[in-house]
């Protein structure tokens, strides 16, 4: 038995100790946003109106919540989340725009996901749908029908 | 009786003989080289940097001319982690099967090339006291029975290894391990595929490090 030092085994070596450097290095702490809420864009049909005006007076309830979402504009781009219930296979909300009062019903299938062992689980939904009664939303258009840790706007409300 | 346990014994006798005589022409054709035994030793890394995982995997390449290999590798994986919020259990058992081509253009006794495998695995997992907060929603306890899921997968792979002292070789190799079909199950997101990794993901890159040794095969023999 004899050593076999050549210059392959020096590239063997530096490029092994690098990959395991960087592909063991997970975990740690939470890196992944839990947030899974259903993302809204919130879109004015006509022009004309003064779109801030009509969005700042959005509010959005549930029967079991014990406080309200309200919509800020911190951003100007007309998005923010509302939480859909782990529990059950659908959420309805009350959407509030000045004093009328909108029911929007989410059926959904919940998948858990254990994102890290930092994170722990977050549901993830799929197979969204959704029905409304009309007073204040003039239509609305899907941009993904599921709702994952990405952020990304979903469901597009017009007006 | 006792002439036919006599007759069947050298009828064994004979397919056996014809049997090997067969394999040594077929191994011939095949331009047979010799045979790669490896166990993976990142998994030993793993019971410091991963302490609730266990896992274990080898490697036999079966080395066809003078740059193919034939690679069949199989592994075995468990996931065992308890945290305040949730208690999570998985484990399984997965076959990686493809072929490795050298790229090297001397010293072919080491290995720089790529490869392909095609991996499939079965597995089992559960979830218990999973714990949700949400200001709004409040508190809400699940937990999620045991599922079965399973996967297939292509693996494609870059690899180095080097023969440290006489047919005794350390290797690894970069996977990109991309996710073809399966069943996942409903409720519960596999954390770990075994052998494919993130069972959320499509795409998973991994590494492998790999103690191998060689036996040659001997051309002389009939």
């Amino acid at each position: 038995m004899h050593w076999k030092p050549n210059k392959m085994r020096k590239y063997l070596w530096v490029f092994g100790v690098m990959l395991l450097l960087s592909l063991s290095c997970e975990d740690e702490r939470c890196s992944f946003s839990t947030n899974t809420d259903l993302q809204l864009g919130l879109y004015v049909g006509d022009e004309s109106l003064n779109v801030d005006s009509i969005r700042n007076l959005i509010a959005v309830t549930n029967a079991s919540w014990t406080d309200t979402i309200w919509y800020k504009n911190t951003d100007g781009n007309g998005k923010f989340g509302i939480p859909l219930s782990p529990e059950r296979d659908s959420s309805v909300f009350i959407f509030i725009r000045a004093g009328e009062a909108e029911k929007l019903t989410v059926r959904y299938d919940t998948e858990l996901v254990l994102l890290s062992t930092a994170c722990g689980f977050v549901p993830f939904f799929s197979n969204l749908e959704l029905s409304y009664t009309g007073n204040n939303i003039d239509s609305l258009q899907w941009v993904s029908r599921e709702v994952t840790n990405d952020e990304q706007e979903d469901l597009k409300i017009y007006l | 009786m006792m002439n036919r346990k006599i007759l069947k014994y050298t009828f064994s006798l004979i397919l056996l003989l014809m049997a090997s005589q067969l394999n040594a022409q077929f191994l011939k054709q095949l331009n047979w080289q010799g045979v790669l035994v490896g166990v993976d030793a990142h998994r030993f890394a793993d019971h410091v940097l991963k302490p609730e995982r266990t896992a274990y995997s080898g490697s036999l390449l079966f080395n066809l001319g003078e740059d193919y290999f034939v690679v069949l590798e199989p592994g075995y994986s468990s996931i065992d982690l308890k945290q305040e919020s949730y208690t999570y259990k998985s484990k399984g058992e997965y076959l990686e099967l493809g072929f490795d081509k050298n790229m090297l253009n001397q010293n072919k006794r080491d290995f720089f090339g790529v490869g392909l495998r095609l991996g499939y695995s079965n597995y089992r997992h559960h979830a218990e006291n999973i714990s949700f907060s949400d200001p709004l929603w409040g508190e809400y306890t699940t937990s999620i029975e045991a599922i079965r899921g399973n996967a297939l997968w292509v693996d494609v792979v870059l690899g180095i290894r080097s023969e440290i002292v006489d047919n005794l070789y350390f290797g690894w190799s970069a996977r990109l391990k991309i996710f073809a079909t399966g069943e996942r199950g409903n409720n519960l997101i596999p954390y770990d595929i075994p052998g494919f990794g993130k069972g959320a993901e499509n795409i998973n890159m991994a590494a492998t490090y790999t103690i191998y040794y060689r036996f040659d095969w001997d051309k002389n023999k009939p």
